[in-house]
């Protein structure tokens, strides 16, 4: 279905804003850690939490770095990767 | 099939950068709501906080994958329903769905949202609730709670936060007699999940939600919290959540054993300043309120 077959104006392209500068930290996902509850994949605002193939990874790209994730997380799974 | 699977099945129908705050949970009950209404969506938007995050679109662009429109304040059930009308007479079956701040939807376009639940206009509103214009300043609202700081409602000598309760909209729609109502949370994603797909499903009728949200910048608490404030308000029975499908009442999330109030009322900046006789007062109405709501899922159930 194409967006002329509305009777509303649309714009010709999405506004994107690049919400990924706004993190302090990149968010990551440990692996062993995870029990696959998918708490983080429900409730990231930003739906940056991506399920492919059994397994739950970040999405970089518009992460804000909000943190709800590694709250929510009750297998301390998440947390910031603070760098060297 | 499992939650992630079933919601990652669907395309998330919001540009992937939108402005709201870190962490906020309007933001993800937008996305949720539209991933699972879909590509045959019309949506409207009116001034708000999710408005004004470009989920409308800036210049020549749009916010949205699917028609998005920017209505005035006080017109967004009104327009909606003229666009459904047109849809309806073509005979094409498309979703027209408002998605409206309390701003928008319980003060200045109530008396266009009522009127469409009179006419059981075919529309879809959803209303989230932060219990105030936020993004304009933190002004209250007329669903802002008792004792609430704003910045209408200072805390000081002279005054102590808002000094009326909120307005019970969930119920104030249910009693138009329309086709479905229901409240959600974000905490309870796969309550609020159901109801967006039980929504589409409604053809005779309005349907109205009212997400319980909250606001990380206004109500005064770190963002990663959002969920947790949230879970709290459910928990204490502060946000009933409840349905009323044709008459028909049920309680969706009972709350056998409630934390104290006091446990919500304190992880924030907003009732910092509370005092004895505001708590009481508040615990009334929350009682009064649960009793009530009780009552009608017994006799109405
Ligand atoms: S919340 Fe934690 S345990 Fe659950 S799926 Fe996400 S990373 Fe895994
Ligand atoms: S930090 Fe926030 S935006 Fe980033 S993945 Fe976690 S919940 Fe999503």
């Amino acid at each position: 279905m194409t967006k002329t077959e509305f009777i509303c104006a649309v714009g010709k392209e999405l506004n994107i804003i690049n919400t990924g500068d706004w993190k302090m930290y990149p968010v990551v996902i440990d692996q062993e850690k995870c029990v696959k509850c998918s708490m983080c994949f429900q409730y990231c605002p930003t739906k940056s939490v991506k399920y492919v193939d059994g397994t739950y990874f970040i999405n970089p790209d518009f992460c804000k770095g909000c943190g709800v994730c590694i709250e929510e997380c009750r297998s301390n799974a998440i947390d910031f990767v603070k760098g060297e | 099939m499992k939650l992630a699977e079933r919601m990652s099945s669907y395309e998330d129908m919001v540009g992937p950068g939108i402005t709201a705050c870190s962490g906020c949970n309007v933001e993800l009950s937008m996305r949720t709501a539209l991933q699972i209404l879909g590509p045959n969506t019309i949506v409207a938007v009116p001034p708000g906080c999710m408005g004004g995050v470009q989920s409308v679109g800036w210049a020549d662009k749009t916010g949205m994958k699917i028609p998005v429109f920017f209505p005035l304040l006080d017109n967004t059930a009104s327009m909606l329903s003229g666009i459904k009308k047109y849809y309806e007479r073509i005979g094409r079956d498309v979703n027209v769905v408002a998605f409206a701040g309390d701003g928008a939807s319980v003060d200045a376009g109530f008396q266009a949202l009522s009127g469409a639940a009179e006419r059981g206009d075919n529309i879809i509103y959803i209303c989230y609730d932060n219990e105030g214009y936020m993004n304009t300043g933190f002004q209250r609202s007329s669903s802002t709670s008792l004792g609430s700081w704003t910045s209408t409602t200072p805390v000081g000598d002279a005054s102590h936060g808002k000094s009326s309760h909120k307005k019970d909209m969930p119920m104030i729609m249910a009693m138009h007699d329309i086709a479905y109502m229901a409240t959600a949370s974000p905490a309870y994603m796969p309550d609020l999940i159901r109801k967006i797909e039980k929504a589409k499903t409604i053809k005779d009728g309005l349907v109205y939600i009212h997400i319980y949200n909250s606001c990380t910048t206004g109500w005064g608490y770190p963002s990663e919290k959002s969920i947790d404030i949230v879970r709290k308000g459910v928990k204490s029975r502060f946000m009933p959540i409840y349905e009323v499908d044709h008459g028909k009442f049920k309680l969706n999330v009972d709350i056998k054993d409630p934390i104290p109030l006091m446990d919500y009322l304190s992880s924030m900046k907003k009732y910092k300043h509370l005092s004895e006789q505001q708590i009481e007062e508040l615990q009334k109405y929350v009682d009064d309120k649960w009793k009530n709501l009780k009552t009608l899922c017994e006799v109405m159930g």
